[in-house]
């Protein structure tokens, strides 16, 4: 599963921290770093932590983005002028 | 915009009579987002409005900074208070305190301890056709939780039980004027800050388990909490962390039994409970409403409030509020904007929030678990006296004691 | 050439050149606003669109790892992906878009989201120097994120703005000795101003950051292997550097356009309200839509003499895009304007900066709320007399009441009496630099545009 968090959104309340502490801390005061990748196990604790966000900053992406084939070849090193 | 004595719709929701059913009169609140009764107390009702004030830092928590014509507050002798009724710059130091022990880590590792108490609860009673379930369940378990967390003797709650319902009984606006329950709640507070100054002695002498023991000898701060601050602070985190689980607890469960099919639901899908609860923190928040003072004269939605005015924040009337959520008055924890009030907003957002999901979670799953087709012996359930921390004083349930699961 | 568009066909092929942030937002959105019809996406690098805020954070200090940072797709596209490589012209006539590789696209609809890349160091020998790097994509990220690993003696950033100095924050975080080099008085200046800008060199020496303000670097030495071994100031100095990462502003990815006849240079794009691009007499080229880091365009709260605005801003490529893709599929009575409010956050040296507005326009600054003790504090940007701007630090939980008084352009200063507000609350100068600097210019060309 992939997950952004708005973090124009985000005010540091931190409760995704408590809900899923391995996909969500504070660095330093209160800078939220998160993993946007968190893996299949942490679903659960991952739509705990959307559910409890004060201001539901957290958005879950589809399953299964792989099918849409996004492994673009890199055909050349292009560079501009 | 002002009102007559009779339609003074604070004093309504006030009113006893009105306990198990406030939003009619919430909904009358919406109709103007800004209201001043006639006892000069100003009510804000609309979800917009209530989450502007709860963010603005010209309203103040700290109310000793307002006049009160209709409130008596036990606060007259200068009493160190807690932070929740403090400012920045204060206020963000002595949260700092408690949150820089307050972590995922403690919190999450009370999960197993949780579940252990919830169904020691349960055995208890799953031979009886009934049973109560605050008494024998959403009391105690919050209680025993944060004791635990703080490291008071779990034996003193039957001490200190009657103190913390008297000293609530005047913090409901309600009551206030009561010289009968403010005096006795004065004396509640001062035997409880007895209580607390004995036990952080105890606990300065001999450190000890908890998060009382914890902050008391934490060395990696530069400045300390005094004896009395940390005295508030405990006393803070032990009433308002079990005072207001009980009812979210209770509360939850009333709305399942109300809504047998969410009920049947939670048993077959033990994963929407997160849900659940979330929507039950919009639908019956367990804290009502708040009070706020403002700092300077503040004009929101075409009125001005005066500077120093008593506020309300309507935070269970906001969570109704047909300008922010679809159906408001429909119980459906599937709603995908769950944006609710039920912890507040803002700098005071609740502490213990996590903990509170934690043991309502892990509560009405074990409920779930236990009990099958239980029923509402009484509904609406008798309420506990207080507006503002609203919850059923009981909430008695039958349950069909012949076929049983639970554990020996 | 009026501007209508053809509302009675409704466009069987969109095209969106740049696959990042702003290109795939705007093909969820169209493909949520109902669009059925052939979608093509256009990026210059060979990665699905990925979030960039955190190579300058987390991937670089080693807490992420790359492929982590993938976004996520909210919507089923089924488009069809052209990534590896950029576009190289475009034909407005023939509505086609033609890659560097030779094919070309044709298009009913073209959505143009190709964003910025990093300004890199100005003499191609020493910019390709072993240890010189710019910082804006995937491949910048690993390559200095290892680099950083292997603990260089000393980083040189040349550039205190907010890339420049999220990376010697994180120097800091992992123990390597920075220094930064900036232009301005202070780090930060073009963005927050001098004064703010004042705090954060203060809070970044209390970081151990060495600062050099009032200085650029002219020279970047080599030592005999030709890897980076110091670098030479304007100020006459010299400083020893085994690494140094070139923080000096992005350019917009907007050359492949410069045959058009659309208004467009060095600054971006210029579209209307609507994001629909004009051409360079002002009038809407028909079924061009801008979004992202490459649009410049009239802001109802910021348009003072004409002033176009542009943004290098997350928020800013997401909302965009998706206003860009509902008018690009709906009739010109439905269109939706573009008036949000620019935010931006930036996370370094322990402070988690969030802004409301735009700081860049204000003549003054005064501190509202302050708790030094806590390290968090808000500060209001006001011009004129008006509020057009809010920057909190590790303040964000009152942030929302600024944004208030930012979108009523309330009067500054604001009267907000606030319990911890500090004792002597003036305002004082911005200090911005003198308009028309490149850096931060929002745009002094007046326009026309035609109305729909």
């Amino acid at each position: 599963m992939r997950i952004v968090v708005d973090l124009n959104r985000c005010q540091s309340y931190g409760q995704c921290c408590f809900a899923a502490p391995d996909v969500f801390h504070f660095h330093n005061a209160e800078a939220l770093e998160y993993d946007p990748a968190p893996g299949e196990a942490r679903r659960w604790d991952v739509l705990r932590a959307a559910k409890a966000c004060p201001v539901q900053a957290i958005q879950i992406g589809l399953d299964d983005e792989e099918e849409e084939g996004l492994q673009g070849e890199k055909t050349h090193d292009w560079s501009y002028q | 915009m002002t009102t007559t004595t009779h339609e003074n719709l604070l004093n309504q929701v006030l009113d006893y009579t009105n306990r198990a059913d406030p939003y009619p009169i919430y909904a009358r609140m919406r109709e103007h987002p800004v209201l001043v009764q006639d006892d000069g107390r100003y009510i804000i009702s609309t979800y917009a409005e209530v989450r502007a004030c709860l963010q603005d830092p010209r309203f103040s928590s700290d109310l000793q900074k307002g006049y009160s014509q209709a409130d008596q507050r036990i606060v007259d002798e200068p009493v160190q208070v807690s932070f929740i009724t403090m400012d920045p710059p204060k206020h963000d130091w002595l949260r700092h305190q408690v949150m820089m022990h307050f972590t995922p880590e403690l919190i999450n590792g009370l999960r197993p301890r949780i579940e252990e108490v919830a169904s020691a609860l349960l055995d208890a009673h799953e031979q009886r056709a009934r049973l109560d379930i605050v008494d024998d369940f959403a009391y105690p378990l919050p209680v025993i939780i944060i004791c635990e967390l703080l490291g008071v003797p779990r034996e003193d709650v039957v001490l200190f039980r009657t103190w913390v319902d008297q000293l609530l009984l005047a913090v409901d606006p309600g009551q206030a004027a009561n010289k009968e329950v403010v005096q006795q709640a004065k004396s509640a507070r001062a035997e409880l800050r007895q209580y607390m100054g004995r036990l952080i002695d105890k606990f300065q002498q001999t450190p000890g388990p908890g998060l009382i023991s914890a902050m008391l000898h934490d060395t990696t701060q530069e400045k300390h909490m005094t004896k009395d601050e940390l005295i508030a602070t405990s006393l803070l985190l032990l009433i308002a962390g079990h005072v207001t689980t009980v009812n979210l607890i209770a509360n939850s469960m009333l709305t399942l039994l109300r809504y047998p099919e969410h009920y049947e639901r939670l048993r077959r899908e033990p994963s929407i409970v997160a849900n659940l609860v979330e929507e039950v923190l919009r639908y019956e928040p367990p804290v009502q409403f708040i009070r706020r003072t403002t700092l300077t004269e503040v004009p929101i939605a075409g009125v001005t409030i005066p500077q120093g005015a008593p506020v309300y924040p309507m935070l269970a009337s906001g969570n109704r509020d047909p300008l922010r959520f679809d159906d408001p008055d429909r119980f459906d924890p599937d709603r995908p904007d769950i944006e609710h009030l039920g912890f507040g907003q803002g700098i005071h957002y609740c502490v213990g929030a996590p903990l509170a999901r934690l043991e309502t979670q892990v509560a009405l799953l074990e409920l779930a678990r236990r009990l099958q087709e239980p029923r509402l012996v009484e509904d609406p359930p008798p309420y506990r006296e207080s507006a503002f921390l609203r919850g059923p004083l009981h909430l008695l349930v039958s349950q069909s004691v012949a076929r049983n699961h639970g554990k020996h | 050439m009026t501007g209508h568009i053809n509302e009675t066909i409704a466009p069987e092929r969109i095209v969106i050149v740049g696959a990042s942030l702003a290109g795939l937002r705007a093909a969820e959105a169209l493909r949520r606003e109902g669009f059925v019809g052939q979608l093509t996406l256009i990026g210059d690098e060979p990665y699905p669109p990925y979030d960039r805020p955190p190579l300058s954070k987390q991937v670089l200090g080693g807490r992420l790892a790359i492929e982590h940072t993938t976004l996520a797709l909210f919507q089923r596209l089924e488009a069809q992906w052209l990534l590896g490589v950029p576009a190289r012209r475009l034909d407005l006539a023939k509505r086609r878009v033609l890659l560097a590789d030779g094919r070309a696209v044709d298009f009913d609809y073209l959505l143009i989201a190709t964003g910025t890349r990093a300004r890199p160091w100005p003499d191609a020998e020493e910019a390709a120097l072993d240890g010189v790097f710019v910082l804006r994509n995937r491949d910048h990220a690993c390559q200095v994120s290892a680099r950083l690993a292997s603990r260089p003696r000393h980083v040189l950033v040349a550039g205190g703005g907010f890339i420049g100095c999220e990376v010697a924050s994180v120097c800091r975080d992992l123990g390597l000795d920075v220094t930064i080099v900036e232009r301005g008085p202070t780090p930060l200046g073009g963005v927050l101003g001098s004064t703010i800008g004042q705090i954060m060199a203060e809070r970044q020496q209390q970081y151990g950051v060495h600062l050099r303000p009032g200085a650029v670097v002219t020279t970047l030495q080599g030592n005999q292997d030709h890897r980076l071994c110091g670098a030479q100031l304007s100020d006459g100095c010299s400083l020893e550097a085994d690494v140094a990462i070139i923080a000096l502003g992005a350019i917009r990815n907007v050359e492949w356009l410069f045959n058009t006849d659309l208004s467009v240079d060095g600054r971006g794009i210029v579209c209307d309200p609507y994001c629909r691009a004009l051409d360079s007499l002002g009038a809407v080229v028909e079924n061009v839509f801008v979004a992202g880091d490459v649009a410049r365009w009239p802001h109802p709260l910021y348009a003072y003499d004409h002033q176009l605005l542009a943004v290098e801003h997350w928020g800013n490529a997401v909302e965009q895009a998706a206003i860009a893709a509902h008018n690009m599929v709906s009739p010109s009575f439905d269109y939706r304007r573009h008036t949000t409010l620019p935010r931006f956050w930036s996370s370094q040296f322990g402070f988690n900066i969030k802004s409301v507005g735009l700081p860049t326009v204000a003549d003054e600054v005064v501190i509202t709320q302050c708790s030094f003790g806590m390290g968090r504090f808000t500060a209001v940007y006001g011009r004129q007399g008006q509020t057009v701007a809010a920057v909190s630090f590790n303040a964000g939980q009152v942030l929302p009441s600024y944004q208030t008084l930012v979108e009523q352009s309330a009067p500054f200063p604001p009267d907000l009496h606030a319990a911890d507000r500090p004792a002597r609350a003036q305002p004082m100068p911005a200090g911005f630099p003198a308009q028309g600097h490149p850096k931060y210019d929002t745009g002094m060309e007046p326009y026309t545009v035609s109305q729909p």
